[in-house]
């Protein structure tokens, strides 16, 4: 037998001899390991070898790779949206012919749906002639929107947008003063396109997908938002929570659910390890009617809490100032054969909103002068329009309070060892 | 004892270690499992059959939790970063397309790594198809260690170039093992070979390689 530059011939271990790699990886029992090292130890050859392969497995170990790029999932998500992957399973089932029938009645559907976008979107303006990219109409009709949010502040506009059924948003908060479907449109899809940069995006039926997993989090720890339609949403965050691994600060989350009808976002201290709180987003991921899942895209969570607290307050202001001091004079005058406008509260109403309010309570008054007769009648109408509207107004204002009503989660990742939980139990008491 | 000497910093982030560790934490309340124990990857578990029931959500998770160590094993059974992205593509596409015919009885990275090692092993075959036999290289020159030379940067890139001439079986094992933190037995069990196969493989796969190092 031939040995590796004088091992020595007695020797029952030679340097192809898988053990010399099984004791380099901890795998022989005491007996084996020992005879291999008393061989080795009496071999320089074998020594030698040894050495380099454990050389070899450490510099193995530290060669580095590439990181994975960013968007890398959500590439995946696209190709399996795009390949029309609609659940595992799909392709083994794509000769079906019922498969296929309904493949092609889904495509046949998006081309109509993309046919008459793209006629919506050709109704918009053209520079030189040329019509706009599909892109380029997009920014513009999203231009336009915010534009005339500053200056249109109307009665409809401001009052909270009644969301389409069945169709998750995954927006923070509703853009104001969105002119037309097609604005508005253009305005959810900006926002949307700005939340995929922040760990966001839909699926194939337009619902939102947090992406945001424990890596992403920063050492601050994860914070994401839980936006609850209804009760029930409060509920399922509940059963969610409790069923999770992911630890709750439980007086925190009892004083939350005590204060439930507060308009601001709660925050829910808690931590866990990372798969616990994958497993957990994963969750709360899953399409709900009343509970979604949003990123929290910003620096600092006293920021973050900050600015929603501020978001959510400024817009119910809003709607209060404006909407119905608005809707009272229009409603007034509209009532008043005299067509006299009563002052609006000034001090309650912006600049701005004061003079939108008006213009829009004098478009009712200048654009008909009623006789007696019909003056009477309209304003029994309007009395009852006024009273259905204040019904509605004040319905959708109690329906916007437990639609906005949003949980911010900050969950700091802890190991087996509890690391992270101090810092954790320093940072949820904010 | 020598083994000792090998410090667990040696082992990469991202690995099967990382893995393990992972389902360590989320079980360490209920259940104490050993570093290198099969089983107890509920977490997994629980996001497949959300993807199976359509969640898209809980698979994006799922590629998410797995991303980076596919990366990492194709980047070094490829040799090529641009290969191993467009492979770990394939390989979640095809995870996907057959997550339901996945029994759960083994881990689901095992699984995955399976699927990601042949989609290397297929590219491989149709990139190199003549690649240079690993019995060409010289004998080793009496009285030069590896080790020595190891403290020099650029015997990391001589140590990836060897490892793309290594023959296709010995380099998974070497690449499991020592890069991605398999024991044996995961690493038997994604290749679906006999653990000897494994010891084998490994052993004359790392001979191999300090051939090769030296004479590059």
């Amino acid at each position: 037998m031939a040995y590796f530059n004088g091992t020595t011939p007695t020797s029952t271990i030679t340097p192809d001899d898988p053990r010399l790699s099984e004791w380099i990886d901890g795998r022989l029992s005491e007996a084996e390991a020992a005879e291999v090292e008393r061989t080795v130890r009496a071999s320089p050859d074998l020594t030698q070898i040894v050495d380099d392969l454990r050389a070899i497995r450490s510099a193995l170990g530290q060669l580095e790779s590439q990181q994975p790029a960013a968007g890398f999932a959500q590439s995946v998500l696209n190709s399996l949206n795009a390949a029309g992957n609609t659940g595992p399973g799909a392709a083994s089932n794509a000769g079906d012919p019922e498969v296929k029938a309904e493949w092609q009645r889904i495509e046949t559907q998006r081309i109509a749906e993309e046919r008459a976008e793209a006629k919506e979107d050709s109704q918009t303006p053209e520079v030189a002639g040329q019509p706009l990219r599909p892109l380029r109409m997009w920014q513009t009709a999203a231009m336009a929107g915010a534009l005339a949010a500053g200056v249109l502040v109307t009665l409809v506009l401001n009052r909270p947008r009644v969301e389409k059924e069945g169709r998750e948003t995954a927006m923070v908060s509703p853009p104001l003063g969105a002119t037309s479907s097609l604005n508005r449109d253009a305005a959810e899809k900006s926002a949307r396109r700005g939340l995929a940069e922040h760990g966001a995006i839909e699926d194939a039926n337009g619902r939102s997908i947090v992406l945001i997993t424990a890596a992403d989090a920063p050492p601050t720890g994860l914070r994401v938002r839980v936006r609850l339609r209804d009760e029930q949403g409060r509920q399922r965050l509940e059963e969610l929570l409790a069923a999770s691994h992911v630890r709750i600060q439980t007086d925190e989350f009892a004083q939350a659910k005590s204060d439930r009808k507060r308009e601001s976002d709660e925050i829910i201290g808690g931590s866990g390890t990372p798969a616990a709180i994958d497993a957990l987003l994963a969750a709360l991921s899953e399409p709900s009617d009343s509970l979604v899942l949003e990123a929290v895209p910003s620096e600092s969570a006293a920021a973050d809490a900050d600015t929603l607290r501020q978001s959510a307050g400024e817009k119910k202001s809003l709607e209060k100032r404006a909407d119905f001091p608005a809707m009272d004079a229009a409603m007034a005058k509209a009532a008043d054969p005299s067509g006299g406008l009563p002052p609006a509260p000034a001090e309650a109403v912006p600049q701005a909103q004061r003079v939108a309010a008006g213009s829009a309570a004098d478009r009712v008054v200048d654009s008909e002068r009623p006789s007696a007769n019909a003056v009477q009648r309209e304003s029994a109408d309007k009395r009852t329009l006024r009273a259905e509207s204040e019904m509605t107004i004040r319905s959708e204002d109690s329906k916007a309070q437990v639609k906005n009503a949003g949980v911010i989660l900050w969950i700091q990742i802890i190991d087996e060892t509890g690391v992270g939980a101090a810092s954790q139990n320093a940072t949820s008491g904010q | 004892m020598v083994n000792d000497e090998i410090s667990s910093d040696e082992k990469s982030s991202g690995t099967f270690e990382g893995l393990r560790a992972s389902n360590v934490h989320m079980l360490s309340d209920e259940t104490t499992i050993t570093a290198s124990s099969h089983g107890g990857n509920t977490i997994d578990h629980d996001l497949v059959n959300q993807s199976v029931a359509g969640s898209q959500a809980a698979f994006v998770t799922l590629v998410k939790r797995h991303q980076q160590r596919i990366h990492s094993l194709l980047e070094r059974l490829c040799g090529c970063p641009e290969t191993a992205r467009d492979l770990a593509q394939e390989t979640f596409l095809s995870a996907f397309r057959h997550l339901h015919t996945f029994e759960q009885r083994s881990e689901f990275s095992t699984w995955l790594y399976r699927i990601a090692c042949n989609h290397a092993a297929s590219a491989n075959r149709r990139r190199r198809p003549h690649a240079l036999p690993v019995a060409v290289a010289s004998p080793i020159a009496a009285g030069t260690s590896v080790s020595a030379r190891m403290e020099q940067a650029e015997l990391k890139q001589r140590l990836a170039a060897a490892l793309d001439q290594l023959d296709e079986g010995q380099r998974q094992a070497v690449v499991l093992c020592d890069m991605q933190g398999a024991t044996y037995e995961e690493i038997a069990e994604t290749l679906d070979i006999p653990v000897g196969t494994v010891r084998s493989r490994l052993h004359r796969g790392r001979m191999q390689l300090r051939q090769l190092v030296k004479n590059l």
